[in-house]
């Protein structure tokens, strides 16, 4: 955007805040009736139901079992779950909430943490399970899940909760909807966030590149690293490359019922498992050591990272000046970095990021 | 407790004004301040200035509608805060994809020294935007007054992400025709 395109951008934003409260408020309180197969993924209403419920395993309620109890695993007891073998999944991570006998219409859900395989991307993600009450399939097909923490997902279709989501697209915050069919319609549970694959693919890097839409490759290239080799990097700067690669919506388990609020808004402090750390970095690096006990923001007694802010110290978002594409190699340059980074069939990985003269 | 006794509140200079108006329009004005500056801290700074502004100018006014009144004070603080912390700021959150959106918007002048006056290019949006079926203004200020982003606004009236998009484009481009036909720009 030109700086006067942006003045005017900004001038009609000012406009925009002048106009009446009326329209401000209608804005704010003002619902519209969902669309007839939206009416069955009641998101918002059943997920302000989460509290105060009591738990169900998947099986019982598949079953119509009573539930037994077990508490919800919290976010460092489930992140770290062995990081080393992501193609194993673990036992189921937590429970679920009892199921309402309401005729189907979708009320009763709780958010359960789970590890899935879909085409050999591992998706972390919050699931909501409900029942819709009919056979309708809102999006397109994106494969089944061949692996995860419960095993009754296995071999469930994954589809698109959104007529928008394109088949094969990984990147998107809409929910995936995975049903698991039964003879009186699906089972469903809705994922948000699902994000546990490369940054890119060498497909989508290199579609990327042929598109033109080097501002999305150029964010290999970080401002205020550099390095040679991945391994010269100490834990702290692991982690501020961390927080300047962490989108909060990506922080799985922090979204509360409130599709509006997070749950981060209500913390005074943020506690990160180790292992959450490693697989964001492990979407845009191999070969490194992080060391947590080595970040001063490590506490011993919880074994986890505490942080009062999730917002790195202030740096300027790259701009690519110009990329090449060679082989299995993409180098990005901006204005005063030189990014080196390896396409493989498993992701796209930094190699270097040279500070230039 | 009701908006009307708030503002008698602050009419009254009872200090319990700021209490009520941080327990109602707190988490609603703090989402405002996210939205644009994307930092836990600034945001919390700006809800604070924002009080002080609500303090220093009830009496004399007595907003109709408190929340629509405190938004605003808060939009513009972040704004005004956006703007001079700008250089090196993390991600900017929705705030700089909006302002490209609406740049199209608003007619480019061929006089960039003739400027219209803010409060005669407000009225006319407002004019706008009464004119248009209630979904689509709705939609349209989530986006451009709340910067709620396209997920977060699907989600809130149950749509999917394509239909807002395109109520975006369409507004934008009725808007853009709107204003030329205004003489506004």
């Amino acid at each position: 955007m030109t700086m006067e395109g942006e003045k005017r951008g900004e001038r009609l934003f000012r406009a925009i805040g002048g106009v009446g409260g009326d329209l401000i408020d209608m804005a704010e309180k003002r619902m519209f009736r969902a669309g007839l197969w939206r009416r069955w993924l009641p998101v918002a209403a059943c997920l302000a139901l989460v509290a105060g419920m009591g738990l169900l395993t998947w099986r019982q309620i598949w079953s119509g079992q009573v539930p037994n109890g077990r508490d919800l695993a919290s976010p460092a007891e489930t992140a770290q779950e062995p990081a080393a073998a992501p193609e194993e999944p673990s036992a189921p991570a937590s429970e679920l909430p009892a199921q309402a006998e309401n005729g189907g219409s979708g009320a009763m859900a709780a958010q359960v943490r789970q590890r899935l395989t879909v085409k050999g991307v591992v998706y972390y993600v919050e699931a909501v399970y409900g029942q819709l009450p009919s056979k309708e399939r809102p999006g397109s097909w994106l494969g089944t899940v061949s692996k995860a923490d419960d095993p009754d997902l296995v071999g469930a279709d994954v589809y698109a909760a959104s007529d928008t989501l394109r088949s094969g697209s990984r990147f998107t915050d809409m929910p995936l909807l995975i049903l698991v069919e039964q003879p009186e319609g699906y089972r469903f549970c809705l994922t948000y966030y699902a994000w546990d694959g490369p940054l890119y693919t060498r497909q989508e890097a290199e579609n990327l590149y042929t598109q033109g839409k080097w501002d999305a490759l150029a964010a290999f290239a970080l401002a205020d690293t550099a390095f040679e080799d991945p391994d010269q990097l100490d834990s702290e700067a692991l982690l501020r490359l961390f927080l300047q690669t962490l989108k909060l919506e990506e922080l799985a388990g922090r979204r509360t019922g409130d599709l509006n609020r997070y749950l981060w808004e209500q913390v005074d402090e943020f506690v990160l498992a180790p292992s959450e750390v490693t697989r964001q970095l492990d979407r845009y690096l191999e070969g490194y050591t992080f060391d947590p006990s080595q970040c001063a923001a490590y506490d011993p007694a919880r074994d986890a990272l505490v942080l009062q802010t999730l917002e790195p110290e202030d740096w300027a978002r790259p701009m690519a000046r110009r990329i090449v594409l060679e082989g299995d190699t993409m180098i990005v340059e901006t204005e005063d970095r030189t990014c080196t980074v390896r396409l493989t069939d498993s992701g796209c990985y930094y190699e270097s990021i040279v500070e230039v003269e | 407790m009701e908006d009307r006794e708030i503002v008698d509140l602050y009419w009254a200079r009872e200090e319990q004004a700021l209490e009520e108006t941080q327990s109602k329009y707190g988490a609603y004005c703090w989402r405002i301040a996210h939205n644009i500056l994307r930092s836990r801290e600034d945001s919390e700074e700006c809800v604070n200035d924002t009080w002080l502004r609500a303090w220093n100018a009830m009496p004399p006014q007595r907003p109709a509608i408190l929340s629509s009144f405190l938004g605003c004070i808060t939009r513009n603080l972040s704004l005004d805060r956006y703007k001079a912390g700008r250089t090196g700021k993390r991600g900017g959150g929705q705030l700089p994809l909006a302002l490209e959106e609406l740049d199209y918007c608003l007619p480019g002048t061929q006089n960039v020294e003739q400027a219209v006056e803010e409060a005669e290019l407000a009225q006319s949006v407002d004019r706008f935007l009464r004119s248009l079926p209630e979904k689509d203004c709705c939609i349209f200020l989530r986006r451009y007054w709340y910067v709620d982003s396209v997920l977060e606004i699907a989600c809130r009236y149950h749509m999917a992400e394509g239909t807002v998009k395109s109520s975006l484009h369409r507004t934008r481009e009725r808007l853009r025709v709107w204003l030329e036909q205004e003489g506004v720009g």
